[in-house]
């Protein structure tokens, strides 16, 4: 007979103190969203347009007739074809650095300058939840990696709950919208009939590409096209599936408790 | 005064049975029925605290027919009449012929000469009259198939003849030689111990077959759910308190102390206790509105029986305060279960109006019934289920605080059968609570949904049947409320003990078990106290109304359907399924689930289900009977009809047999 | 690997010719529908035993066919997804009401009719399933779904149950439903395996290395041996991963706290390791269609896993100890061999009552031949018998990742400039993932898919499952479903 609670014990703690202290997130080796710096683009080079399997390259005309290229990131897979390919050095795999947005304008590789733009009343409201904060979440047609990293929160690595964040079962409890998968057809009114039910003050977060824009399953009869035209998403949690890393950055920057870190697709400001 | 309002009720009750022969309108029949049980409700409450002088009946005649009710009797009647007045005057007309108000008439007149005659050859005659009253009202309710109805009347009345036929014997032994009853103490004094226990036993069984004391509570779902619940309101009121009188009047008054065995005393508590225990046990079990409540009141019968049995053990021991306290008990009890029971009897009638089935199935009933319905159904439920502040509350209360005062025996057989028999009755309270919790959660609620909301005007009888609803839900309430008043009416409501016994169980606003250092309650308090402090929410609940953010209606989240369907709702058998699997030692169910897959079980279209629970004495007493009979009418087949008029012949002969005995010995 | 062998039947002949390869120990393993020309056919892939080619049985259809679900009952589903997906109707199907198309949706259109110029969609809303009738006023329904508690799939499982006895289970999967077979459409391989990555979320490899292995049989490619080894390191660590995840899911179920607290910490060491390896904690983004995108540096491996088996055996042994896991598994959902092989259970429900199958060891591929294994077996059939399955392939997927990396040599990890062949060429592939057998099958024209069809897993076990359940208690229910580890997504596709 095995003495579980003895054999707990005897093993210690096996949480990481992240993100209080120390910086070990537990993602060594991840080959984090491409870095793309359209200052070292080749002339008239458009190979990432080209290979890009979910279209997250788009090309622009300014009004001098300049062609300018720029990278989504709410399109962005992370499936590292572009930076492959990439002749030059104007894409590269980061170290893992999460893409985590209050806006899905900052998703988008642009020359903004400046502070990324906060709503001061909705980050109030939010930063209410900073000590606890309830999560329903809704599988909307994912293909089961982003549960698997959700998952992964429960785990003693993660350990959420030090965090102050929950998953609950009903709606009615919940704070949080938490959405994985494209919303494929049959699982929008699902989908929409649980936002009905939450009560208010209550949040968005679109937690992996297919969320906030439905790629790579953005095609056919049965495609979903991501929560951006269903509901009013508050945090955008790119990545496929986006890391247990990304996922706390998401939770974190919801509750006011980090600072958005990207701003017009780049990571530092 | 009351014996006079008594005989005009009496009257107008024989009426009742001459227009309901003569097939006369519904009118006069119902006006009769209804003017006559309350001129015999007014009349048995103006007796009380003292009971009626007596009254010789024919005078002029051989025989010496007295009638009185002492005060125990005026109580149950009074209380018992209740309901039976209540259904009388919202029965559904559609539903029944006049031939029921003839039924009602009789029972109830039986009733009165069980209660009040005070001869042995008259009192046999009121109980035939009453029994046979029971049968004509079942009959002439139109609900069941005549078929199904005849054969549970038969097997209802062949137990009771079994009780009969008990009574006559044990009384032919006490009273051959004078049947007036108020020597039979006297007389009962030659007798020996162990006759004494015969003869109580002939007793237990004879009345006990009413009571539905064990195994004789196996007639009363299939007789019950032949019939409505009005009918139910009165066989379940006024048949029932004059029957557990007539036991308590044999075994308290009768049957002399100085020759009862202590054992006798605990035969019966146990009988009362088991029969509780077993009764709420399939009670839960049933599926019918009316088969669930018949089960109840053979519960409360039960109980009542019980708190006689410690009353007798009480006397012998020679503790008379407390045998008187007991007795008083069952009197509370049955008193506030005739109240309680009606209001739920009538509102299974109220269900079967708006559902048209009597099954306990969600199926909004409460929804669609004025909200009087469920108020006053509420009330009943929770005066069955024993929670306060209703009358259910303070009667199986004091039947603790009796079965607590188990140190003040001397012998350890009486402090055992007693603690014993506390342990019992809080089973059944625990059982009744669950039985009481599904017959109005399951029954009442639910959201038909395909159903348009559209609110459309309730029939009359419909609104009058909700209020009666109410009236006796709310009867409920008061009798507990004022008991501390009501009580004294008990004074002499004892043939033993000192009459201050009861002016012992109150003490100011508190009921207490004679003595208030024991233990206390005060429903009058509880709901004065309650009733201020739920102004609290409630006007907590009116601010918030008000309040600026208002509130956003939202379906029901049914896990991302459009709509929680309407079968996930909890049905009956859910509900009780549980404990039919953890005590299936006494239900032994049986659960037959068939699914119609292809050969090697694979795709079923279709699931068919059985489920049962197998009765107690019905496989092992009451069949091997009736093979024994059927097995004698095959020989005699020739004398086998099986129809209701032989059995009506017999029962005349039955009677003319009784006059002659009287007449001759 | 060579192409499997075809035959074309005609469609009065093809109940008795399913008989026939029945009688002979012959095993259907899906169908499909394909658009050829202007005809509709009707695929039936059949396994006709160890080592033998694969064998398509080819029915042309003219909107009819008769329904083999009687004869093979695991091929119901998939006669009802073609059902719903093309304008065939197969007769006697004993279920024949929606599928993949939830009833209340409506699907304007076929979509794989390449003659269809107008894209179809599906809209409407769910409305409720079709379930068998149940004659019993007092049963009660339970609706458990699409989305329940905690961080699981959608899907909705209907019981109707009396309070604790279970008397009919029927699950309704493919909310999730994506198309993604059709969204192949049209595509070119290097494309479409981004999409075949993301089937099933934890199947990454299962998935795409069937996937390419399909391709490259339909090409003829040959992978570098280098390339075919690594790609044995990836399974296994995906099987790794994956049953640890069970063994949390398992503990969880059964009330073990620090249990499921111990699996879900060697899950993420797993996939921390796995991060390490490949730069994905998923494995994802390093198959390509003739071998792999980049070199995988090994070296560090053998020490990380040694030290991880140690503690995963360490984890096994302990819950082996556990009484009250023990019992709860014990007799729970037993699947008879019989409906294990009728409704084409597979991978370890499939092992774990009484039928020996592995592809891995019996219709090997990428060079797991030269490698040694061992198919574990129970007769059993319940969740314990499942659960002892994969505690002994787990250790053993350690043992394989051992032997591959010891005789890993370097080399090419991908052909050097491969040519497409013109023309419609047809290619299968199939893996044994860590939740059993995986089969692509594709057909393309001129380097552009035709037609992919997609067989995951979990498609066959969920077929299987609803047996365990019926007439069983409902507080088993979560432990029988845990001891499936099946995923939702796989099925759905």
């Amino acid at each position: 007979m095995k003495n579980w609670t003895l054999k707990g014990l005897v093993a210690g703690k096996a949480t990481t103190n992240w993100p209080n202290s120390g910086d070990n997130d537990g993602q060594d080796g991840v080959a984090g969203m491409p870095i793309f710096d359209p200052k070292q683009c080749s002339l008239g080079c458009q190979t990432c347009v080209q290979v890009c399997p979910t279209k997250a390259f788009s090309v622009e005309k300014n009004n001098l007739d300049e062609v300018s290229v720029s990278l989504d990131y709410g399109r962005c897979i992370n499936c590292q074809i572009c930076v492959e390919t990439c002749p030059s050095e104007a894409l590269k795999s980061s170290p893992q650095r999460a893409m985590v947005s209050r806006s899905k304008s900052d998703l988008v590789s642009s020359d903004l300058e400046g502070e990324p733009e906060v709503n001061r009343l909705q980050s109030r409201i939010s930063s209410i939840f900073r000590g606890s904060l309830h999560l329903r979440h809704v599988d909307a047609g994912s293909c089961n990696g982003c549960e698997s990293e959700l998952g992964a929160l429960n785990s003693p690595f993660y350990n959420l709950h030090r965090l102050g964040i929950f998953f609950t079962p009903s709606p009615r409890f919940a704070d949080v919208l938490l959405v994985t998968g494209p919303v494929v057809p049959q699982m929008k009114e699902p989908l929409l009939r649980t936002w009905e039910a939450m009560p208010r003050p209550r949040f968005v977060v679109a937690a992996g590409t297919c969320a906030i824009s439905g790629a790579p399953f953005d095609f056919g009869y049965s495609g979903g096209y991501g929560l951006s035209d269903l509901l009013p998403i508050d945090i955008f949690i790119p990545g496929c599936p986006p890391t247990p890393a990304e996922l706390i950055h998401g939770l974190l920057l919801l509750t006011d408790r980090i600072d958005q870190k990207i701003h017009g697709g780049r990571n530092e400001p | 005064m009351s014996l006079e309002l008594i005989s005009i009720g009496a009257v107008l009750l024989a009426a009742t049975v001459v227009a309901a022969g003569l097939k006369q309108s519904f009118f006069i029949t119902r006006s009769f029925f209804s003017l006559g049980v309350l001129f015999l409700l007014i009349g048995s409450m103006f007796a009380l605290p003292h009971g009626t002088r007596g009254v010789e009946l024919f005078p002029s005649g051989g025989l010496a027919v007295t009638f009185s009710l002492d005060a125990s009797a005026s109580w149950l009647v009074a209380w018992g009449l209740a309901p039976a007045l209540f259904a009388g005057i919202t029965i559904s007309r559609s539903r029944i012929s006049q031939g029921w108000y003839g039924g009602a008439a009789l029972t109830i007149l039986g009733a009165i000469g069980v209660a009040g005659l005070q001869d042995g050859i008259s009192f046999l005659i009121a109980w035939e009259v009453m029994s046979l009253g029971g049968a004509f009202l079942l009959l002439n309710d139109r609900r069941a198939s005549t078929a199904d109805a005849g054969q549970s009347n038969l097997f209802m009345l062949s137990l009771l003849e079994v009780g009969s036929v008990s009574l006559l014997i044990g009384m032919l032994v006490l009273g051959s030689r004078d049947p007036s009853f108020s020597v039979w103490h006297g007389l009962w004094l030659g007798l020996s111990p162990l006759e004494t226990f015969g003869i109580g036993v002939l007793f237990l069984i004879g009345f006990g077959a009413k009571l539905g004391v064990l195994p004789f509570y196996e007639w009363y779902p299939s007789a019950y759910s032949s019939g409505s619940g009005a009918t139910g309101a009165i066989l379940s009121g006024v048949v029932l308190n004059v029957a557990w009188y007539s036991l308590g009047r044999a075994l308290l008054h009768w049957m002399p102390a100085s020759k009862t065995p202590l054992l006798f005393g605990v035969l019966v508590l146990a009988a009362g206790v088991i029969s509780a225990i077993l009764s709420i046990l399939y009670g839960f079990q049933q599926g019918d509105w009316r088969k669930l409540l018949s089960f109840s009141t053979a519960e409360n019968g039960g109980l009542a029986t019980a708190a006689l049995g410690a009353a007798i053990m009480f006397r012998v021991a020679g503790l008379p305060d407390l045998s008187t306290l007991a007795w008083v008990v069952g009197l509370l009890h049955l008193g506030g279960h005739s109240l309680a029971k009606g209001s739920l009897m009538i509102t299974a009638d109220q269900i079967y109006e708006t559902g048209g089935t009597y099954e306990i199935s969600q199926h909004d009933a409460l929804s669609r019934a004025p909200w009087t319905l469920g108020v006053g159904a509420v009330m009943g439920g929770m005066s069955l289920s024993a929670m306060p502040p209703m009358a259910g509350f303070v009667s199986e209360w004091f039947l603790f605080q009796t079965l607590f005062q188990a140190f003040r025996f001397t012998s350890s057989t009486g402090r055992v059968a007693l603690a014993l028999a506390g342990a019992g009755i809080a089973l059944t309270a625990a059982l009744s609570l669950a039985t009481m919790i599904k017959v109005l959660g399951v029954g009442m609620l639910g959201k038909n949904q395909n159903r348009t909301p559209q609110r459309q005007t309730l029939p009359v009888d419909q609104k009058s049947r909700s209020l009666a609803v109410l009236s006796l839900g709310t009867l409920a309430l008061v009798y507990s409320v004022g008991m501390i008043w009501w009580i004294r009416e008990l004074t002499y409501a004892s043939w033993i003990g000192p009459s201050q016994t009861v002016n012992h169980m109150v003490d100011g606003l508190l009921l207490v078990p004679l003595s208030s250092g024991f233990a206390f309650i005060s429903p009058f308090l509880l709901v004065v106290v309650g009733g201020l402090l739920s102004l609290i929410p409630l006007a907590l609940i009116r601010l918030r109304r008000h309040g600026i953010n208002g509130y956003r209606k939202v379906p029901i989240w049914a896990q991302g359907l459009e709509k929680v369907p309407e079968s996930s709702a909890t049905t009956a058998l859910v509900f009780s399924n549980a404990l039919r699997q953890f005590y299936s030692f006494i239900y032994r169910p049986k659960t037959v689930a068939k699914s119609d897959g292809n050969e090697k079980g694979y795709f079923v279209k279709q699931v068919s289900f059985e489920y049962s629970v197998a009765p107690i004495f019905g496989p092992f007493l009451f069949s091997p009977i009736v093979r024994l009979v059927r097995w004698t009418s095959e020989k005699t087949s020739k004398m086998q009809m099986g129809s209701m008029n032989v059995y009506i012949l017999y029962i005349g002969l039955m009677l003319i047999l009784i006059l002659a005995i009287a007449i001759f010995i | 690997m060579s192409k499997s062998v075809r035959r074309y039947v005609a469609p009065t002949e093809l109940i008795d010719v399913a008989r026939e390869l029945l009688a002979l120990g012959c095993r259907f393993q899906m169908a499909y529908h394909r658009h050829s020309g202007r005809s509709l056919e009707i695929v039936y892939l059949v396994d006709q035993g160890p080592n033998l080619e694969f064998l398509e049985i080819i029915v042309r259809s003219e909107g009819e066919l008769p329904s083999l679900s009687e004869v093979a009952p695991l091929l119901s589903w998939y006669e009802r997804e073609i059902m719903d997906l093309s304008e065939i109707t197969f007769i006697g199907n004993p279920e024949s009401f929606p599928l993949v198309v939830l009833n209340g949706m409506t699907l304007d259109g076929s979509p794989f009719d390449p003659n269809c110029d107008v894209q179809p969609l599906l809209s409407g809303t769910p409305a409720s399933p079709s379930l068998p009738e149940i004659e019993a006023s007092q049963v009660q329904d339970l609706f458990w779904g699409p989305i329940r508690a905690d961080i699981v799939e959608t899907g909705e499982f209907h019981f109707a149950y009396i309070g604790e006895e279970i008397l009919h289970y029927t699950p309704r999967l493919f909310y999730k439903h994506r198309g993604i077979e059709h969204g192949l459409q049209n595509r070119d391989p290097a494309a479409g395996l981004i999409l075949a990555e993301r089937v099933s979320g934890v199947g990454t490899i299962s998935h795409g290395l069937a996937y390419c292995l399909a391709v490259e049989n339909a090409f003829g490619f040959e992978v570098p041996q280098r390339a075919q080894l690594l790609r044995i390191v990836l399974a296994e660590l995906e099987r790794i991963y994956n049953n640890l995840h069970f063994f949390a899911m398992l503990a969880k179920t059964t009330t073990l706290k620090v249990g499921e607290a111990f699996g879900l910490l060697l899950e993420e060491e797993a996939k921390q390791i796995n991060a390490k390896l490949s730069g994905h904690r998923l494995l994802r983004n390093l198959l390509s269609t003739g071998g792999l995108r980049r070199d995988l540096n090994v070296g560090f491996l053998a020490f990380e896993l040694r030290s991880l088996k140690a503690k995963v055996q360490d984890y096994l042994d302990s819950l082996a100890n556990t009484q009250s896991y023990l019992d709860r598994l014990m007799e729970t959902g037993i699947l008879s061999a019989d409906a294990a092989f009728d409704f084409g259970a597979t991978g370890p429900i499939a092992n774990a009552s009484g039928l020996q199958r592995d592809l891995r060891v019996h219709h090997p591929y990428s060079g797991y031949d030269a490698l040694s294994m061992k198919i574990p077996l129970r007769t059993k059939g319940d969740a314990l018998a499942r659960a002892e399955v994969r505690a002994e392939s787990l250790i053993g997927a350690f043992d394989l990742i051992d032997q591959a990396i010891q005789t890993l040599e370097p080399g090419d990890i991908n052909l050097y400039k491969p040519i497409v062949p013109v023309g419609t060429v047809d290619g299968l592939g199939w893996t044994e993932g860590p939740r059993g057998s995986c089969f692509y099958a594709v057909r393309l024209n001129d380097g552009i898919f035709e037609r992919v069809k997609i067989k995951s897993p979990s498609f066959s076990n969920w077929k299987a499952f609803p047996l365990t359940v019926h007439s069983s208690n409902m507080m088993d229910y979560a432990i029988n479903e845990a001891s499936f580890g099946l995923t939702i997504a796989g099925a759905d596709r």
